[in-house]
Protein backbone atom coordinates (compact mmCIF):
# COMPACT_ATOMS: atom_id res chain seq x y z
CA UNK A 1 0.00 0.00 0.00
CA UNK A 2 1.19 3.54 -0.81
CA UNK A 3 2.49 5.58 2.05
CA UNK A 4 -0.04 8.26 3.02
CA UNK A 5 1.19 11.83 2.66
CA UNK A 6 1.14 13.51 6.04
CA UNK A 7 1.36 17.07 7.36
CA UNK A 8 1.95 17.31 11.11
CA UNK A 9 2.03 20.24 13.53
CA UNK A 10 3.95 19.62 16.73
CA UNK A 11 3.59 22.07 19.64
CA UNK A 12 3.06 24.79 17.04
CA UNK A 13 2.61 28.43 18.04
CA UNK A 14 1.37 30.83 15.41
CA UNK A 15 1.22 34.64 15.28
CA UNK A 16 2.78 37.81 13.96
CA UNK A 17 5.67 39.94 15.24
CA UNK A 18 6.22 37.61 18.22
CA UNK A 19 2.60 38.12 19.28
CA UNK A 20 1.10 34.70 19.68
CA UNK A 21 -2.41 34.00 18.38
CA UNK A 22 -2.58 30.32 19.29
CA UNK A 23 -0.17 27.97 21.06
CA UNK A 24 0.41 24.28 21.35
CA UNK A 25 -1.28 23.17 18.14
CA UNK A 26 -0.84 19.42 17.60
CA UNK A 27 -2.97 18.70 14.56
CA UNK A 28 -2.26 16.43 11.68
CA UNK A 29 -3.54 16.24 8.16
CA UNK A 30 -3.40 13.23 5.87
CA UNK A 31 -4.06 12.67 2.19
CA UNK A 32 -7.52 11.48 1.22
CA UNK A 33 -9.40 13.59 3.75
CA UNK A 34 -11.11 16.96 3.88
CA UNK A 35 -10.25 19.05 6.93
CA UNK A 36 -12.05 22.19 8.03
CA UNK A 37 -10.67 24.79 10.38
CA UNK A 38 -13.34 26.81 12.09
CA UNK A 39 -13.15 29.68 14.50
CA UNK A 40 -14.24 33.24 15.07
CA UNK A 41 -12.84 36.11 13.02
CA UNK A 42 -9.42 37.08 14.33
CA UNK A 43 -8.87 33.66 15.91
CA UNK A 44 -5.86 33.16 13.64
CA UNK A 45 -7.29 30.90 10.92
CA UNK A 46 -5.56 32.80 8.10
CA UNK A 47 -2.27 32.96 10.01
CA UNK A 48 -2.47 29.22 10.63
CA UNK A 49 -3.12 28.52 6.95
CA UNK A 50 -0.19 30.70 5.90
CA UNK A 51 2.05 29.10 8.51
CA UNK A 52 1.40 25.54 7.31
CA UNK A 53 1.89 26.75 3.72
CA UNK A 54 5.37 28.06 4.72
CA UNK A 55 4.38 31.63 3.85
CA UNK A 56 4.66 32.84 7.47
CA UNK A 57 7.22 31.45 9.94
CA UNK A 58 5.90 29.68 13.05
CA UNK A 59 6.64 31.32 16.41
CA UNK A 60 7.47 27.99 18.00
CA UNK A 61 7.18 24.28 17.39
CA UNK A 62 7.57 22.19 14.26
CA UNK A 63 5.71 21.49 11.03
CA UNK A 64 6.58 18.22 9.30
CA UNK A 65 5.63 17.38 5.73
CA UNK A 66 6.12 13.69 5.01
CA UNK A 67 8.41 13.54 8.05
CA UNK A 68 10.66 16.36 6.81
CA UNK A 69 10.69 19.79 8.42
CA UNK A 70 8.63 22.12 6.23
CA UNK A 71 11.20 24.95 6.15
CA UNK A 72 13.97 22.62 4.95
CA UNK A 73 12.20 21.98 1.64
CA UNK A 74 13.59 23.66 -1.45
CA UNK A 75 10.97 26.20 -2.58
CA UNK A 76 10.21 24.57 -5.96
CA UNK A 77 9.81 21.07 -4.53
CA UNK A 78 7.59 22.41 -1.75
CA UNK A 79 5.43 24.10 -4.41
CA UNK A 80 5.01 20.67 -6.04
CA UNK A 81 3.71 19.17 -2.80
CA UNK A 82 1.61 21.94 -1.35
CA UNK A 83 -0.69 24.56 -2.89
CA UNK A 84 -2.08 27.57 -1.05
CA UNK A 85 -5.05 29.67 -2.16
CA UNK A 86 -5.54 32.93 -0.28
CA UNK A 87 -9.01 34.29 0.31
CA UNK A 88 -8.70 36.83 -2.49
CA UNK A 89 -6.61 37.19 -5.59
CA UNK A 90 -6.36 39.94 -8.15
CA UNK A 91 -4.48 39.76 -11.40
CA UNK A 92 -2.71 42.98 -12.30
CA UNK A 93 -2.77 42.25 -16.06
CA UNK A 94 -5.04 40.19 -18.32
CA UNK A 95 -4.39 36.45 -18.59
CA UNK A 96 -6.38 33.69 -20.26
CA UNK A 97 -7.81 30.85 -18.18
CA UNK A 98 -5.47 28.36 -19.84
CA UNK A 99 -2.45 30.59 -19.24
CA UNK A 100 -3.40 30.98 -15.59
CA UNK A 101 -3.90 27.25 -15.02
CA UNK A 102 -0.55 26.62 -16.73
CA UNK A 103 1.18 28.80 -14.08
CA UNK A 104 0.40 25.92 -11.70
CA UNK A 105 2.94 23.86 -13.70
CA UNK A 106 5.72 26.43 -13.24
CA UNK A 107 7.42 24.53 -10.39
CA UNK A 108 8.07 21.74 -12.92
CA UNK A 109 9.33 23.97 -15.73
CA UNK A 110 12.79 25.32 -16.60
CA UNK A 111 13.78 28.98 -16.15
CA UNK A 112 12.13 29.98 -19.44
CA UNK A 113 8.88 28.22 -18.45
CA UNK A 114 9.05 25.85 -21.41
CA UNK A 115 5.86 23.77 -21.50
CA UNK A 116 6.33 20.02 -22.01
CA UNK A 117 3.75 17.58 -23.42
CA UNK A 118 3.19 16.40 -19.85
CA UNK A 119 2.40 19.97 -18.72
CA UNK A 120 -0.10 20.39 -21.56
CA UNK A 121 -1.82 17.06 -20.97
CA UNK A 122 -1.99 17.71 -17.20
CA UNK A 123 -3.76 21.02 -17.83
CA UNK A 124 -6.11 19.39 -20.36
CA UNK A 125 -6.96 16.49 -18.03
CA UNK A 126 -7.61 18.82 -15.09
CA UNK A 127 -9.86 21.09 -17.15
CA UNK A 128 -11.89 18.02 -18.16
CA UNK A 129 -11.91 16.46 -14.70
CA UNK A 130 -13.17 19.67 -13.09
CA UNK A 131 -15.71 20.24 -15.90
CA UNK A 132 -14.50 23.76 -16.67
CA UNK A 133 -13.86 23.26 -20.40
CA UNK A 134 -16.34 26.02 -21.26
CA UNK A 135 -14.14 28.54 -19.42
CA UNK A 136 -10.79 27.59 -20.91
CA UNK A 137 -10.63 30.14 -23.70
CA UNK A 138 -12.00 33.02 -21.66
CA UNK A 139 -9.96 35.76 -20.05
CA UNK A 140 -9.67 35.60 -16.24
CA UNK A 141 -11.04 39.15 -16.15
CA UNK A 142 -14.27 37.95 -17.80
CA UNK A 143 -15.02 35.27 -15.17
CA UNK A 144 -17.50 35.49 -12.31
CA UNK A 145 -16.15 35.08 -8.75
CA UNK A 146 -17.37 31.48 -8.65
CA UNK A 147 -15.77 30.61 -11.98
CA UNK A 148 -12.50 32.25 -10.93
CA UNK A 149 -12.39 30.14 -7.75
CA UNK A 150 -12.84 26.97 -9.83
CA UNK A 151 -10.00 28.05 -12.12
CA UNK A 152 -7.78 28.78 -9.10
CA UNK A 153 -8.48 25.28 -7.81
CA UNK A 154 -7.59 23.89 -11.25
CA UNK A 155 -4.24 25.74 -11.08
CA UNK A 156 -3.64 24.09 -7.69
CA UNK A 157 -4.61 20.64 -9.00
CA UNK A 158 -2.22 20.78 -12.00
CA UNK A 159 0.58 21.24 -9.48
CA UNK A 160 -0.05 17.62 -8.47
CA UNK A 161 0.18 18.87 -4.90
CA UNK A 162 -0.97 16.40 -2.26
CA UNK A 163 -2.04 19.24 0.01
CA UNK A 164 -4.39 22.03 -1.07
CA UNK A 165 -4.83 24.75 1.55
CA UNK A 166 -7.74 27.15 0.99
CA UNK A 167 -8.45 30.22 3.09
CA UNK A 168 -12.17 31.13 2.93
CA UNK A 169 -12.62 29.97 -0.67
CA UNK A 170 -16.39 30.50 -0.70
CA UNK A 171 -16.74 33.83 1.08
CA UNK A 172 -17.83 35.79 -2.02
CA UNK A 173 -19.95 33.05 -3.59
CA UNK A 174 -23.69 32.55 -3.80
CA UNK A 175 -25.40 29.33 -2.68
CA UNK A 176 -25.17 27.57 -6.04
CA UNK A 177 -21.47 28.28 -6.49
CA UNK A 178 -20.73 27.35 -2.88
CA UNK A 179 -22.36 23.96 -3.41
CA UNK A 180 -20.37 23.41 -6.61
CA UNK A 181 -17.05 24.37 -5.01
CA UNK A 182 -17.54 22.23 -1.89
CA UNK A 183 -18.48 19.25 -4.08
CA UNK A 184 -15.39 19.85 -6.20
CA UNK A 185 -13.17 19.91 -3.11
CA UNK A 186 -14.85 16.81 -1.63
CA UNK A 187 -14.24 14.94 -4.89
CA UNK A 188 -10.58 15.99 -4.82
CA UNK A 189 -10.20 14.66 -1.26
CA UNK A 190 -11.59 11.32 -2.45
CA UNK A 191 -8.94 11.42 -5.16
CA UNK A 192 -6.29 11.13 -2.43
CA UNK A 193 -5.69 14.86 -1.97
CA UNK A 194 -5.60 16.44 1.46
CA UNK A 195 -7.93 19.45 1.43
CA UNK A 196 -7.59 21.93 4.28
CA UNK A 197 -10.21 24.69 4.36
CA UNK A 198 -10.71 27.63 6.68
CA UNK A 199 -14.38 28.48 6.41
CA UNK A 200 -17.39 30.13 7.99
CA UNK A 201 -19.89 27.99 6.03
CA UNK A 202 -20.97 25.99 9.07
CA UNK A 203 -23.49 23.80 7.27
CA UNK A 204 -20.94 22.71 4.64
CA UNK A 205 -18.19 22.34 7.25
CA UNK A 206 -20.37 19.94 9.25
CA UNK A 207 -21.62 18.06 6.18
CA UNK A 208 -18.48 17.74 4.06
CA UNK A 209 -15.54 17.52 6.46
CA UNK A 210 -13.86 14.31 7.53
CA UNK A 211 -12.19 16.14 10.41
CA UNK A 212 -12.98 19.55 11.93
CA UNK A 213 -10.43 21.47 13.98
CA UNK A 214 -11.56 24.42 16.02
CA UNK A 215 -9.50 27.46 16.92
CA UNK A 216 -10.21 28.68 20.41
CA UNK A 217 -7.72 31.28 21.52
CA UNK A 218 -7.33 31.60 25.27
CA UNK B 1 9.58 46.32 -39.90
CA UNK B 2 12.39 47.32 -37.56
CA UNK B 3 14.84 46.79 -40.41
CA UNK B 4 12.73 48.83 -42.86
CA UNK B 5 12.53 51.69 -40.37
CA UNK B 6 16.24 51.44 -39.66
CA UNK B 7 17.01 51.74 -43.37
CA UNK B 8 14.45 54.55 -43.82
CA UNK B 9 16.00 56.36 -40.87
CA UNK B 10 19.37 56.26 -42.61
CA UNK B 11 17.81 57.47 -45.87
CA UNK B 12 15.78 60.35 -44.46
CA UNK B 13 17.35 63.56 -43.28
CA UNK B 14 17.89 67.20 -43.97
CA UNK B 15 20.62 66.38 -46.47
CA UNK B 16 19.38 64.04 -49.16
CA UNK B 17 21.60 61.04 -49.83
CA UNK B 18 20.56 58.53 -52.51
CA UNK B 19 20.34 54.76 -51.97
CA UNK B 20 23.10 54.21 -54.53
CA UNK B 21 25.35 56.65 -52.72
CA UNK B 22 24.64 54.95 -49.38
CA UNK B 23 25.52 51.54 -50.84
CA UNK B 24 28.71 53.03 -52.30
CA UNK B 25 29.69 54.52 -48.95
CA UNK B 26 28.97 51.29 -47.08
CA UNK B 27 30.83 49.32 -49.75
CA UNK B 28 33.82 51.59 -49.19
CA UNK B 29 33.83 52.90 -52.75
CA UNK B 30 33.23 56.53 -51.95
CA UNK B 31 35.88 58.35 -49.94
CA UNK B 32 36.17 61.72 -48.16
CA UNK B 33 32.72 63.01 -48.92
CA UNK B 34 30.59 65.04 -46.58
CA UNK B 35 27.82 62.55 -47.24
CA UNK B 36 30.01 59.74 -45.97
CA UNK B 37 30.58 61.67 -42.76
CA UNK B 38 26.85 62.38 -42.31
CA UNK B 39 25.98 58.75 -42.91
CA UNK B 40 28.64 57.04 -40.84
CA UNK B 41 29.07 59.53 -38.03
CA UNK B 42 25.52 60.83 -37.67
CA UNK B 43 22.65 58.88 -39.23
CA UNK B 44 23.78 55.30 -38.51
CA UNK B 45 24.79 55.93 -34.86
CA UNK B 46 21.60 57.94 -34.28
CA UNK B 47 19.48 55.09 -35.68
CA UNK B 48 21.31 52.50 -33.54
CA UNK B 49 20.89 54.75 -30.51
CA UNK B 50 17.13 55.13 -31.13
CA UNK B 51 16.81 51.38 -31.57
CA UNK B 52 18.67 50.58 -28.34
CA UNK B 53 16.98 53.33 -26.31
CA UNK B 54 13.48 52.35 -27.43
CA UNK B 55 14.09 48.69 -26.68
CA UNK B 56 15.62 49.37 -23.28
CA UNK B 57 12.96 51.83 -22.12
CA UNK B 58 10.15 49.51 -23.17
CA UNK B 59 11.60 46.54 -21.31
CA UNK B 60 12.15 48.77 -18.25
CA UNK B 61 8.49 49.86 -18.47
CA UNK B 62 7.31 46.25 -18.81
CA UNK B 63 9.15 45.22 -15.63
CA UNK B 64 7.94 48.26 -13.69
CA UNK B 65 4.28 47.76 -14.61
CA UNK B 66 4.41 44.17 -13.38
CA UNK B 67 6.48 44.95 -10.31
CA UNK B 68 4.26 47.83 -9.21
CA UNK B 69 1.12 46.02 -10.38
CA UNK B 70 0.08 49.18 -12.15
CA UNK B 71 -0.68 49.85 -15.81
CA UNK B 72 0.48 53.46 -15.60
CA UNK B 73 3.87 52.68 -14.06
CA UNK B 74 6.97 53.45 -16.07
CA UNK B 75 10.50 54.64 -15.47
CA UNK B 76 9.49 58.24 -16.30
CA UNK B 77 6.35 58.36 -14.14
CA UNK B 78 7.87 56.64 -11.10
CA UNK B 79 10.78 59.05 -10.92
CA UNK B 80 13.53 56.61 -11.95
CA UNK B 81 14.45 58.90 -14.84
CA UNK B 82 14.47 61.82 -12.39
CA UNK B 83 17.34 60.19 -10.52
CA UNK B 84 19.43 60.32 -13.67
CA UNK B 85 18.24 63.83 -14.55
CA UNK B 86 19.22 65.16 -11.13
CA UNK B 87 22.74 63.80 -11.44
CA UNK B 88 23.11 65.11 -14.99
CA UNK B 89 21.73 68.53 -13.95
CA UNK B 90 24.19 68.64 -11.09
CA UNK B 91 27.05 67.71 -13.40
CA UNK B 92 26.21 70.31 -16.04
CA UNK B 93 24.86 73.21 -14.05
CA UNK B 94 26.37 72.50 -10.65
CA UNK B 95 29.79 72.12 -12.24
CA UNK B 96 29.43 75.47 -13.99
CA UNK B 97 29.29 77.13 -10.57
CA UNK B 98 32.84 75.86 -10.08
CA UNK B 99 33.90 77.18 -13.47
CA UNK B 100 33.79 73.82 -15.29
CA UNK B 101 31.72 73.58 -18.44
CA UNK B 102 30.65 70.70 -20.68
CA UNK B 103 29.52 70.75 -24.28
CA UNK B 104 27.07 68.02 -25.26
CA UNK B 105 29.82 65.92 -26.78
CA UNK B 106 32.20 66.17 -23.85
CA UNK B 107 29.24 65.51 -21.63
CA UNK B 108 28.54 62.17 -23.29
CA UNK B 109 32.24 61.34 -23.30
CA UNK B 110 32.30 61.60 -19.58
CA UNK B 111 32.02 58.06 -18.34
CA UNK B 112 31.98 59.30 -14.75
CA UNK B 113 28.76 61.13 -15.60
CA UNK B 114 27.18 58.01 -17.10
CA UNK B 115 28.18 55.99 -14.07
CA UNK B 116 26.91 58.67 -11.68
CA UNK B 117 23.67 58.88 -13.62
CA UNK B 118 23.20 55.10 -13.31
CA UNK B 119 23.78 55.39 -9.57
CA UNK B 120 21.18 58.19 -9.52
CA UNK B 121 18.53 56.07 -11.21
CA UNK B 122 19.42 53.07 -9.04
CA UNK B 123 19.15 55.18 -5.90
CA UNK B 124 15.70 56.49 -6.88
CA UNK B 125 14.60 52.98 -7.88
CA UNK B 126 15.59 51.71 -4.46
CA UNK B 127 13.64 54.53 -2.75
CA UNK B 128 10.54 53.64 -4.78
CA UNK B 129 11.06 49.92 -4.11
CA UNK B 130 11.43 50.59 -0.39
CA UNK B 131 8.17 52.55 -0.39
CA UNK B 132 6.43 49.83 -2.41
CA UNK B 133 7.43 47.25 0.23
CA UNK B 134 6.39 49.46 3.18
CA UNK B 135 3.27 50.96 1.60
CA UNK B 136 1.09 48.29 0.05
CA UNK B 137 -1.16 50.65 -1.91
CA UNK B 138 0.02 50.94 -5.50
CA UNK B 139 -1.72 54.29 -5.89
CA UNK B 140 0.27 55.68 -2.94
CA UNK B 141 3.53 54.41 -4.41
CA UNK B 142 2.67 56.04 -7.71
CA UNK B 143 1.93 59.35 -5.99
CA UNK B 144 5.23 59.08 -4.07
CA UNK B 145 6.97 58.54 -7.42
CA UNK B 146 5.27 61.61 -8.86
CA UNK B 147 6.19 63.64 -5.77
CA UNK B 148 9.82 62.54 -6.08
CA UNK B 149 9.77 63.67 -9.71
CA UNK B 150 8.25 67.02 -8.72
CA UNK B 151 10.82 67.47 -5.95
CA UNK B 152 13.64 66.73 -8.37
CA UNK B 153 12.13 69.13 -10.95
CA UNK B 154 12.08 71.85 -8.32
CA UNK B 155 15.74 71.27 -7.45
CA UNK B 156 16.62 71.24 -11.16
CA UNK B 157 14.67 74.48 -11.72
CA UNK B 158 16.57 76.05 -8.86
CA UNK B 159 19.85 74.99 -10.46
CA UNK B 160 18.61 76.34 -13.81
CA UNK B 161 17.81 79.71 -12.28
CA UNK B 162 21.34 79.97 -10.93
CA UNK B 163 23.20 78.45 -13.89
CA UNK B 164 25.20 80.41 -16.44
CA UNK B 165 23.91 80.76 -20.00
CA UNK B 166 26.03 78.12 -21.71
CA UNK B 167 25.47 75.38 -19.13
CA UNK B 168 21.76 76.17 -19.05
CA UNK B 169 21.68 75.76 -22.82
CA UNK B 170 23.54 72.44 -22.65
CA UNK B 171 21.17 71.12 -20.00
CA UNK B 172 18.04 72.33 -21.81
CA UNK B 173 19.23 70.64 -24.99
CA UNK B 174 19.89 67.41 -23.07
CA UNK B 175 16.47 67.54 -21.37
CA UNK B 176 14.68 67.75 -24.74
CA UNK B 177 15.85 64.23 -25.44
CA UNK B 178 17.84 63.27 -28.49
CA UNK B 179 19.29 60.13 -30.05
CA UNK B 180 21.83 62.17 -32.00
CA UNK B 181 25.40 63.12 -31.17
CA UNK B 182 26.49 59.71 -29.95
CA UNK B 183 29.66 57.96 -31.16
CA UNK B 184 30.39 54.27 -31.60
CA UNK B 185 32.33 53.91 -28.35
CA UNK B 186 29.42 55.39 -26.40
CA UNK B 187 27.01 53.15 -28.31
CA UNK B 188 29.03 50.10 -27.35
CA UNK B 189 28.96 51.13 -23.67
CA UNK B 190 25.21 51.70 -23.91
CA UNK B 191 24.64 48.35 -25.67
CA UNK B 192 26.78 46.51 -23.10
CA UNK B 193 24.88 47.93 -20.13
CA UNK B 194 21.52 47.16 -21.80
CA UNK B 195 22.66 43.60 -22.57
CA UNK B 196 23.88 43.15 -18.99
CA UNK B 197 20.55 44.39 -17.59
CA UNK B 198 18.51 42.11 -19.84
CA UNK B 199 20.66 39.03 -19.14
CA UNK B 200 20.40 39.80 -15.43
CA UNK B 201 16.61 39.88 -15.65
CA UNK B 202 16.18 36.65 -17.65
CA UNK B 203 16.17 34.50 -14.52
CA UNK B 204 13.21 36.50 -13.19
CA UNK B 205 10.80 36.23 -16.17
CA UNK B 206 9.00 33.20 -14.72
CA UNK B 207 8.65 35.00 -11.40
CA UNK B 208 7.29 38.13 -13.10
CA UNK B 209 4.60 36.02 -14.79
CA UNK B 210 3.52 34.64 -11.43
CA UNK B 211 3.73 38.08 -9.81
CA UNK B 212 0.78 39.12 -12.00
CA UNK B 213 -1.24 36.83 -9.71
CA UNK B 214 0.07 38.67 -6.64
CA UNK B 215 2.96 38.42 -4.21
CA UNK B 216 1.53 35.53 -2.19
CA UNK B 217 0.72 33.60 -5.37
CA UNK B 218 4.28 33.94 -6.66
CA UNK B 219 5.67 33.01 -3.24
CA UNK B 220 3.44 29.94 -2.94
CA UNK B 221 4.72 28.77 -6.33
CA UNK B 222 8.28 28.77 -5.08
CA UNK B 223 9.43 32.26 -6.15
CA UNK B 224 11.79 34.24 -3.93
CA UNK B 225 9.83 37.50 -4.13
CA UNK B 226 12.50 39.65 -2.47
CA UNK B 227 15.09 38.50 -4.99
CA UNK B 228 12.60 39.02 -7.82
CA UNK B 229 11.99 42.63 -6.76
CA UNK B 230 15.66 43.49 -6.24
CA UNK B 231 16.93 41.98 -9.50
CA UNK B 232 14.07 43.41 -11.57
CA UNK B 233 14.51 46.89 -10.12
CA UNK B 234 18.30 46.84 -10.66
CA UNK B 235 17.70 45.75 -14.25
CA UNK B 236 15.10 48.52 -14.71
CA UNK B 237 17.40 51.14 -13.20
CA UNK B 238 20.28 50.12 -15.48
CA UNK B 239 18.06 50.20 -18.58
CA UNK B 240 16.38 53.52 -17.80
CA UNK B 241 19.53 55.06 -16.34
CA UNK B 242 21.82 54.37 -19.28
CA UNK B 243 19.26 55.61 -21.81
CA UNK B 244 18.57 58.78 -19.81
CA UNK B 245 22.23 59.64 -19.40
CA UNK B 246 22.96 59.30 -23.13
CA UNK B 247 19.67 60.48 -24.65
CA UNK B 248 18.05 62.66 -22.00
CA UNK B 249 14.68 61.94 -20.37
CA UNK B 250 12.49 60.20 -22.98
CA UNK B 251 8.86 60.04 -21.87
CA UNK B 252 5.98 57.70 -22.67
CA UNK B 253 7.93 54.98 -24.53
CA UNK B 254 8.39 52.89 -21.35
CA UNK B 255 4.75 53.44 -20.44
CA UNK B 256 3.05 52.91 -23.80
CA UNK B 257 5.02 50.12 -25.49
CA UNK B 258 4.32 47.34 -22.92
CA UNK B 259 0.58 48.00 -23.42
CA UNK B 260 1.03 47.82 -27.16
CA UNK B 261 2.90 44.51 -26.73
CA UNK B 262 0.18 42.96 -24.55
CA UNK B 263 -2.48 44.26 -26.89
CA UNK B 264 -0.85 42.88 -30.04
CA UNK B 265 0.25 39.53 -28.60
CA UNK B 266 -2.89 39.00 -26.47
CA UNK B 267 -0.75 37.81 -23.57
CA UNK B 268 0.92 39.07 -20.40
CA UNK B 269 3.63 36.40 -20.56
CA UNK B 270 7.00 38.13 -20.00
CA UNK B 271 8.90 35.44 -21.88
CA UNK B 272 7.03 36.48 -25.03
CA UNK B 273 6.75 40.17 -24.14
CA UNK B 274 10.45 40.79 -23.44
CA UNK B 275 11.60 40.40 -27.08
CA UNK B 276 8.35 41.84 -28.44
CA UNK B 277 8.53 44.98 -26.30
CA UNK B 278 12.20 45.44 -27.20
CA UNK B 279 11.39 45.29 -30.91
CA UNK B 280 8.25 47.45 -30.62
CA UNK B 281 10.14 50.01 -28.52
CA UNK B 282 12.91 50.11 -31.10
CA UNK B 283 10.33 50.63 -33.86
CA UNK B 284 8.58 53.42 -31.95
CA UNK B 285 11.82 55.28 -31.20
CA UNK B 286 13.15 54.86 -34.75
CA UNK B 287 9.87 56.31 -35.98
CA UNK B 288 10.00 59.22 -33.51
CA UNK B 289 13.63 59.91 -34.34
CA UNK B 290 12.79 59.86 -38.05
CA UNK B 291 9.92 62.32 -37.58
CA UNK B 292 12.28 64.54 -35.54
CA UNK B 293 14.73 64.72 -38.43
CA UNK B 294 12.24 65.13 -41.30
CA UNK B 295 13.62 67.56 -43.88
CA UNK B 296 10.66 69.98 -43.83
CA UNK B 297 11.27 71.04 -40.21
CA UNK B 298 13.74 73.90 -39.99
CA UNK B 299 15.35 72.56 -36.85
CA UNK B 300 15.59 69.14 -35.19
CA UNK B 301 12.38 68.61 -33.17
CA UNK B 302 13.03 67.38 -29.60
CA UNK B 303 12.33 63.64 -29.50
CA UNK B 304 10.54 63.96 -26.16
CA UNK B 305 7.80 66.04 -27.79
CA UNK B 306 7.19 63.39 -30.45
CA UNK B 307 7.24 60.41 -28.04
CA UNK B 308 4.70 62.23 -25.85
CA UNK B 309 2.47 63.14 -28.77
CA UNK B 310 2.40 59.53 -29.99
CA UNK B 311 2.54 57.82 -26.59
CA UNK B 312 -0.22 59.65 -24.71
CA UNK B 313 -3.08 58.81 -27.12
CA UNK B 314 -1.88 55.19 -27.40
CA UNK B 315 -2.02 54.77 -23.61
CA UNK B 316 -5.46 56.42 -23.39
CA UNK B 317 -6.79 54.22 -26.20
CA UNK B 318 -5.50 50.98 -24.70
CA UNK B 319 -6.65 51.79 -21.15
CA UNK B 320 -10.05 52.80 -22.52
CA UNK B 321 -10.31 49.43 -24.26
CA UNK B 322 -9.35 47.59 -21.09
CA UNK B 323 -11.64 49.45 -18.72
CA UNK B 324 -14.61 47.13 -19.03
CA UNK B 325 -12.65 43.92 -18.77
CA UNK B 326 -10.65 44.54 -15.61
CA UNK B 327 -13.12 43.25 -13.00
CA UNK B 328 -10.58 40.95 -11.38
CA UNK B 329 -7.67 43.25 -12.06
Amino acid sequence: MDKKHLLQCENLSIGYHQKSLLDNINWQFEAGKLYSIKGLNGAGKSTFMKTIAALTPPLQGKILLDNQLLHTYESQSLAQKLAYLGSQQQLSFPMSVQEFIMTGRYPYMNWLAKETEQDKSMVKQTIEALSIAKLQNKSIQALSDGEFQQVRIAAAVVREASFIILDEPTSFLDYKNKEKLWNMLKALSRDNKCIIIASHDMDYVERMSDVIYEMNPE
Amino acid sequence: MMLILFISHILIGKVSISVGEILAIIGGEQQNSIHKFILLESRIPTAICALLAGGALSVAGLYMQTLFRNPVAGPYILGITSGSSLVVAFFIMGASSFGISFSKISLLDNSVLVFASLIGSLFFSMIILWFSIKVRSVATVLIIGLMLSSGVSAVISLMESMANKSSLQTFTFWSFGSFAGINYLQLSIMASIIALAIVLSLSQLKGLNLYIGGEIYAQSLGINVKQLKIISIISTALLAGVVTSYCGPIGFVGLAVPHLGRYLMKTSNHIILLPICFILGAIVCLLCSMIASLPFFDTQIPVNIITSLIGAPVVIYILWNQKNSMQHG
